[in-house]
């Protein structure tokens, strides 16, 4: 794991490199004009609440993203000063525009909400105000400017993530040691640790399924669950839907090929590992990978890392795992040896793979500092620094090497973490 | 009396078994017509009363309930009052019922007629005809016979969709339901002139019968409650809940969701009913190859692992049909070809499995309830998917959510006799997946 230094050292010297990435869907114009387009919260002042005045009362309200993205219920809402609500119909998505036709006859401020859900499966939401012929008061709108989103909406998104992250290393990780440690080595196979391992991919395939749940919950109480029964259906008729659905089976794929598995069948092995790398690419729908252009080297980079990944978590967990069952005793070094090397080309795969998707979505060494997507890049560096620390300690120390093992395998589950709330935050652009 | 004449013009010329195939073909064809017709009235008909997707679907989907639950007793209501009588019966009915859906105007008289009366009648007119028929009238060439009659069946369900359809674009929907009911009425004077309950009341002996053989005893008339009775047998065998879990599965993901909502759900992505129509037909052609594929394979190979395959690839392709529907043709012809491959492949190792299961004296009645729970699950289908259409607006969840069950039933059929399977040895390779 020595080796692995250097790419760190690359990752680095990519980053200081622009990158062109679009992802997160954002407002990049509208008719009438947001007047506080971009303003933080912070400094949004009073003409926010009113918004730009127009004298005549618009008859479509039109509002255009910097990406294609899918309406999420009615998409937008207007609600005229009296408190009613005046769009007509639902929004019409057209490409980056989504419009609806609205009745503002009424003088005073209008309040624009939008909810929607853009190509990498995220769910966006915003407001902003316009008044016609002369402002009113609007309370509550300057504190709520793209503010109102539910919080622990985000946190079980990212949890689901995290969980789906850990179900895929225990799942598809599994089957990989089994491929590419235990297979080469040979050696009889131990009903003991055969048994142990089969538990961990069950326990793959329950955190697998549940992460689903957990995600679109998630989504669905971002954009505000409470008070609109359909957000939840609009969640799931959207990219989010599509996405959870494809992860949701290939889930299912595995508990339907665990039976002919657990009998040791080597086909049904290998077709488990594909189905492992088609995960890995699926998942590539659901974060920033699709807004890379071409899309091809998006989803790639993305799938490469998120299987290096899972095969170096996996791998881990399984060691610790055969390193407890009885029987394999005389086994123990020559598994520990090659699992080492699968974890080191895993690391580089994943330290490799890693700086290329963060030259894609940073648009220079400064996001580093003044993002919090590139905060969360730097904290996963200094977490990936202190896995490779107690992996080398591992090695070095002598001793039982099982406690640093369980350090790594704790640091690599804040990786995890780290990772899940990196693909729940939008990328600076 | 030219039911006479022609039999004794018959008589001579070839066997009398080949009418009687004949007349059962085009009463299966036609009650196959009549039960995909739904599909291209669903738009029309909200177009029309304004009715949900849901309401609409309730009826077809009552429909696909009782024609599955009837199976099972259609054989003994055949075996008491004759096949002929049954068959006359049943075209009277159903050619009424669905003439009568013309002059409707409230929605419960579409679940009564379409639903009910309908469902009731073509009941009657199912695979348990067919295979009545080949065993009463045929010794030899019985296989070929089945197969001839259980793909009228099938496959009569999609083929006529297109020629609906554009009737439905064209002249309205009420002409292309007189037309199905007029080729009841058509098919109804031939049963009663031509059928025949039993070679033996024209004097003749079944096809392919040596004239020495020993007559066989007509099977004493089958008591009522077998049914019922295998049904409760059923109800504590582990592997009767996988076989009809996943046969659930299977009517589910066929007639009940793509047979009832692929034409209204492409419709809905702009593709013009007739198109959508074919689709559906040219599913029901590539089915014919599928299920004869699928019968030669399942002599071959563990049936367990080809029911793996078909349920797999199903799921996959209906993950695969929202892309589908965003892509133009292309995306939905591949999509054809996988599932139509794939509609009644399940048909031959389902019940092969059934046969293995529950021994060769048992599997009819076992199977006539795997069967019903394939129309359960159509049902469920066919009401699910409109009530979804109805809160959601649209069908990919309903569509995924297929997928996913497909995957379940993927899952399912490898634990069938798992229970009974001695324990592999650990170092077998076990081909297949």
């Amino acid at each position: 794991m020595r080796r692995s230094l250097a790419p760190v050292a690359a990752l680095l010297a990519t980053l200081a490199a622009p990158g062109g990435a679009l992802a997160h869907a954002r407002v990049v114009g509208s008719d009438p004009p947001d007047l506080c387009a971009g303003v933080s919260a912070r400094i949004a002042d009073s003409r926010c609440a009113t918004g730009v005045v127009v004298a005549a009362p618009p008859l479509v309200i039109r509002l255009t993203f910097n990406e294609p993205v899918q309406p999420i219920g009615r998409g937008i809402r207007v609600v005229a000063p009296s408190g009613r609500r005046v769009e007509r119909g639902p929004a019409r998505a057209s490409g980056r525009d989504v419009s609806v036709d609205v009745e503002a006859a009424e003088h005073g401020t209008y309040v624009v909400s939008w909810r929607v859900v853009s190509g990498d499966a995220q769910s966006e939401q915003g407001r902003f105000a316009f008044s016609v012929g002369r402002p009113t008061a609007t309370p509550g709108l300057v504190a709520g400017v793209g503010r109102t989103a539910s919080g622990s909406g985000f946190v079980l998104a990212a949890m689901g993530r995290a969980l789906h992250f850990l179900g895929y290393a225990l799942g598809f990780g599994s089957l990989a040691f089994r491929w590419l440690v235990l297979r080469p080595l040979g050696a009889p196979r131990v009903a003991a640790l055969d048994r142990a391992l089969w538990r961990l991919t069950r326990l793959g395939v329950a955190a697998l399924l549940l992460a689903e749940a957990l995600v679109v919950l998630g989504h669905a109480l971002r954009l505000g669950i409470t008070g609109d029964a359909d957000v939840l259906a609009d969640v799931l008729e959207s990219r989010v839907g599509l996405v959870t659905g494809q992860r949701f089976g290939v889930g299912l794929t595995l508990w339907a090929m665990l039976t002919t598995l657990e009998t040791g069948s080597s086909i049904t092995l290998k077709l488990g590992l594909v189905l492992g790398i088609a995960l890995a690419v699926i998942d590539g729908q659901a974060v920033h990978a699709v807004s890379v252009r071409p899309l091809a080297a998006g989803l790639v980079t993305n799938a490469l890392h998120v299987a290096a990944m899972g095969t170096w978590v996996g791998v881990v967990i399984a060691l610790l795992v055969a390193w407890r069952v009885a029987g394999v005793a005389t086994l123990r070094g020559a598994i520990a040896k090659r699992a080492g090397r699968v974890a080191t080309i895993a690391v580089l795969v994943a330290v490799g793979s890693g700086a290329l998707l963060s030259f894609q979505h940073l648009t220079g060494t400064g996001d580093l500092a003044t993002t919090y997507y590139g905060r969360l890049i730097v904290a996963k560096l200094a977490a990936l620094i202190v896995v490779l620390g107690l992996a080398m300690a591992a090695r070095r120390v002598g001793g039982a090497p099982e406690p640093w093992w369980r350090g790594e395998l704790a640091a690599l589950v804040a990786l995890l973490l780290l990772a899940a709330a990196l693909v729940s935050l939008p990328p600076p652009v | 009396m030219i039911g006479l004449h022609i039999e004794r013009w018959v008589r001579g010329r070839m066997h009398y078994g080949w009418i009687v195939v004949a007349v059962t073909f085009l009463t299966l064809l036609a009650a196959a017509g009549i039960r995909s017709t739904p599909g291209v009235l669903m738009i029309p008909l909200e177009r029309e009363f304004g009715w949900t997707r849901a309401t609409v679907s309730f009826a077809v989907s009552v429909n696909l309930f009782l024609y599955g639950l009837f199976g099972p007793f259609a054989a003994g209501l055949m075996d008491r009052l004759g096949i002929r009588r049954v068959m006359v019966t049943s075209l009277a009915l159903v050619a009424t019922g669905v003439g009568l859906t013309t002059l409707m105007t409230a929605s419960w008289q579409l679940t009564l007629l379409w639903g009910v009366v309908v469902g009731l009648g073509t009941g009657t007119m199912a695979s348990v005809l067919g295979a009545m028929v080949a065993n009463r009238w045929f010794a030899e060439r019985r296989g070929l016979v089945l197969g001839l009659l259980t793909a009228s069946s099938a496959t009569g369900q999609l083929v006529f969709l297109p020629l609906l359809a554009s009737m439905v674009v064209h002249v309205g929907w009420r002409s292309a339901v007189l037309l199905v009911a007029g080729v009841g009425l058509v098919v109804l004077p031939l049963v009663a002139l031509l059928m025949r309950d039993d070679p033996r009341e024209i004097g003749l002996r079944p096809f392919g019968e040596p004239a020495d053989a020993p007559a066989i005893p007509r099977p004493a008339h089958a008591s009522a409650t077998a049914p019922l009775v295998g049904l409760a047998r059923g109800l504590h065998s582990r592997d009767f809940w996988l076989l009809s879990g996943s046969f659930f599965i299977c009517g589910l993901s066929t007639n009940g969701l793509i047979g009832t909502h692929l034409i209204p759900a492409s419709m809905e992505h702009g593709i013009p009913e007739v198109t959508a129509a074919s689709l559906l037909a040219s599913i029901g052609v590539l089915d014919i190859v599928g299920t004869t594929v699928s019968g030669w394979l399942s002599d071959r190979w563990d049936n367990r692992y080809l029911l793996c395959w078909y349920y797999g690839l199903r799921g996959l392709s209906l993950l695969f049909l929202p892309y589908a529907f965003g892509s133009e043709y292309l995306g939905l012809a591949a999509f054809a070809v996988f599932y139509g491959l794939d509609w009644v492949a399940t048909v031959p190792p389902t019940a092969r499995l059934a046969a293995d299961t529950f021994g060769r004296e048992n599997v009819g009645i076992m199977f006539g309830w795997i069967a019903a729970s394939h129309q359960l699950g159509a049902a469920t289908a066919a009401y699910g998917g409109g009530l979804l259409r109805t809160w959601l607006g649209d069908y990919q969840v309903t569509f995924i959510g297929a997928g996913l069950v497909c995957l379940v039933a993927a899952g399912l059929v490898l634990r069938i006799g798992q229970a009974s399977r001695p324990v592999p040895a650990r170092s077998v390779e076990v081909a297949g997946a």
